[in-house]
């Protein structure tokens, strides 16, 4: 199959479609992603930006399989590599996981065990899904490391994560995610929970395995700083749906929803007035237990209409790949 | 490592030590003595009895003797005793027999424990999950001699299938060890429960789940590596307590075991039974402790011993 990559760059590596999720509380159901639909292609990344609760991560946990009780795929379709994930059974999806699909974490610091050394937990990943001796996967192990640049690679393995610092442990956890050379690593915000200089440095290396390996990323955020640096399309999450969606590029050059443009506004830019004050979007998250009937982000929003309290807005194409779920397109559009 | 046992052990002397000086000045106070409760003794007897034990002497010299047949292992004769039986001799052969008694009802405390804790755990808040806490909560509450009791009239005297008079066959450890374990399952259980419930919502879990790792390679590897300490803690004292005998589950069940005598010697008095008895359980409890701690730092890594 690898070899049709060239043949077919526009290959998708991962469709969703229509993906509804909840969790099932004691206080209701919540309804944390409703009929979000996006693709990934192959050797390309994805940005996936929301704020918290807006779905992002539930949406790649049930890509993994990994959703938690409560929470249940309750509508849609996952594909990964030409497989209806939803029908695969427990079993065989634990055989894909972390060997084509892998996933990093947003805290290092408690995503690995505190027990084992770290190489133990990268050769672990590998003795799950090759024919291998143990002795064969540590030695994999320390080439692992070494890939993520980490120096003393043979002597790091034999040490405890508490004995690395937080980017060293984003490091080699993103070493164990590539240990079985993967088609898609999934980055759950991989940089928040480390200070800045480190998170350039991951970014740097993130970029640089795109660049060397033909995996595709997913990149979950809330800083689109990151966005730009690394991926090439971008999705924008909020209360549970797909507010806008597009190529990087033309989603800077054009933000075409409200929210988005929100969420531009929030950055702090360098080149403009020092004194100009940032700007908040007002409001507060929907509550999903409880969502709206219209617009999830019609109560905040800055040009909210009546039809936007009442009616889901359709997903409007406005370019070629760039579209945005607002009701404000379809009265430019008939200007049009 | 030999720096940390070299320490541990001297101050484990200090810790005897301790124990021994306030045991002996301790038991002495309480009124009466090892000749009050006996039948009718004649006062020139009661004397000689004295001189022969060393009673007849001022405390703190009395102190003073004990500590130096301490130093060359001589725990003295107990006083109870008809036959003049040395301590050492009463803990050489009836520990054995508390402790084999024991050593059963620990491993069977921990088998039914885990499993337990382990599927309340994985079921939480489902019908196992609440299964297991009624069960526990029960065993908890339920005295050991009321469990002893119920257990010897349900299996001994109504149906008449467990013989429960000593230990006579390997048949006759079933009631005994049983209502030994019962209590220590079910906090152990409840103990991995919620440490497990703790572990299994951890950050490392979902990597391991995220790696494809098999699900009970988790919960054996990842999890209960985790999640075992708490139990550890508990299981150190737990086994020098257990290893010596329980009085109620010894006086039940006919057991000529150690626990026995922890009770009998203060009734009667047995001033070198007292102390015997109390440094022998010192010592095994702060050994105990020493292996804990020297598990712990195996089980954990970020936990050195120093």
């Amino acid at each position: 199959m690898d070899n049709l990559n060239n043949s077919n760059a526009d290959k998708k590596l991962v469709e969703i479609k229509d993906l509804s999720i909840s969790f099932f509380t004691p206080a209701g159901e919540v309804k944390a992603v409703r009929g979000v639909s996006w693709s990934l292609r192959e050797g390309e990344a994805l940005g996936i930006v929301g704020e918290s609760g807006s779905g992002k991560s539930v949406s790649v946990y049930a890509l993994m399989g990994i959703l938690q009780n409560p929470g249940k795929v309750i509508g849609g379709s996952i594909t990964f590599n030409n497989i209806d994930m939803l029908k695969l059974k427990e079993s065989q999806w634990r055989l894909i996981r972390g060997k084509d699909m892998s996933m990093i974490f947003q805290d290092p610091m408690t995503s690995l065990n505190p027990v084992y050394t770290v190489g133990n937990q990268i050769a672990e990943t590998v003795l799950a899904h090759t024919r291998t001796t143990a002795q064969k996967a540590n030695k994999e192990a320390v080439k692992s490391l070494a890939r993520v640049h980490i120096p003393n690679p043979e002597r790091r393995a034999r040490q405890y994560p508490f004995e690395f610092s937080g980017g060293m442990r984003q490091r080699a956890m993103i070493s164990m995610a590539l240990s079985c050379e993967p088609k898609l690593l999934i980055a759950d915000e991989p940089t928040t929970a480390l200070d800045v200089t480190i998170q350039a440095q991951i970014i740097e290396l993130l970029k640089e395995l795109k660049k060397n390996t033909n995996m595709g990323i997913i990149l979950i955020t809330h800083d689109m700083g990151i966005i730009t640096d690394i991926c090439e399309d971008v999705i924008i999450m909020y209360g549970g749906q797909v507010m806008e969606s597009a190529s990087v590029k033309e989603l800077y050059k054009n933000p075409a929803h409200p929210y988005t443009l929100g969420l531009l506004e929030c950055l702090p830019r360098l080149s403009s007035d020092s004194d100009e004050p940032l700007k908040p979007i007002e409001g507060s998250p929907v509550d999903l237990l409880n969502p709206p009937k219209g617009c999830p982000f019609a109560p905040r929003c800055f040009k909210c209409m009546k039809i936007c309290l009442n009616n889901q807005p359709p997903n409007f194409e406005i370019k070629p790949g760039h579209h945005s779920a607002c009701w404000l397109h379809q009265y430019q559009s008939g200007r049009d | 490592m030999a720096a940390f046992l070299f320490k541990r052990v001297l101050s484990s002397i200090a810790t005897l030590f301790i124990i021994i000086t306030i045991t002996f000045f301790l038991m002495h106070s309480i009124p009466g003595g090892p000749f009050a409760t006996n039948e009718k003794l004649s006062q020139s007897v009661i004397k000689a009895m004295e001189v022969k034990y060393g009673l007849d002497k001022p405390l703190i010299q009395q102190y003073g003797v004990y500590l130096k047949n301490l130093i060359r292992g001589d725990l003295g004769l107990s006083i109870a005793s008809k036959e003049g039986k040395t301590v050492n001799y009463i803990i050489k052969t009836k520990f054995p027999v508390s402790a084999r008694l024991g050593g059963l009802a620990i491993m069977l405390a921990l088998l039914l424990g885990l499993l337990m804790g382990s599927f309340a755990a994985l079921q939480h808040e489902k019908f196992v999950d609440r299964l297991v806490m009624f069960i526990s909560t029960l065993g908890i509450a339920v005295p050991g001699f009321i469990m002893g009791m119920l257990l010897l009239l349900l299996f001994g005297v109504s149906l008449r299938w467990l013989n429960f008079i000593g230990l006579n066959s390997p048949l006759d450890y079933i009631l005994p060890t049983f209502t030994l374990a019962f209590y220590p399952a079910c906090f152990i259980a409840r103990l991995i429960r919620s440490s497990l419930l703790d572990v299994l919502g951890q950050d490392y879990i979902r990597t391991a789940r995220a790696k494809g790792i098999k699900g009970y390679s988790i919960l054996i590897k990842h999890a209960m590596r985790n999640a075992i300490l708490p139990v550890v803690t508990y299981l150190g004292p737990l086994i020098a307590y257990v290893l010596v005998g329980s009085f109620v589950v010894e006086r039940i069940f006919s057991i000529p075991g150690l626990g026995l005598f922890f009770v009998q010697s203060i009734t009667s008095r047995d001033y070198p039974l007292i102390m015997g008895t109390t440094i022998f359980l010192a010592v095994l409890i702060i050994f105990m402790n020493l292996v804990v701690d020297i598990i712990y730092g195996i089980i954990d890594p970020r936990i050195k011993v120093k």
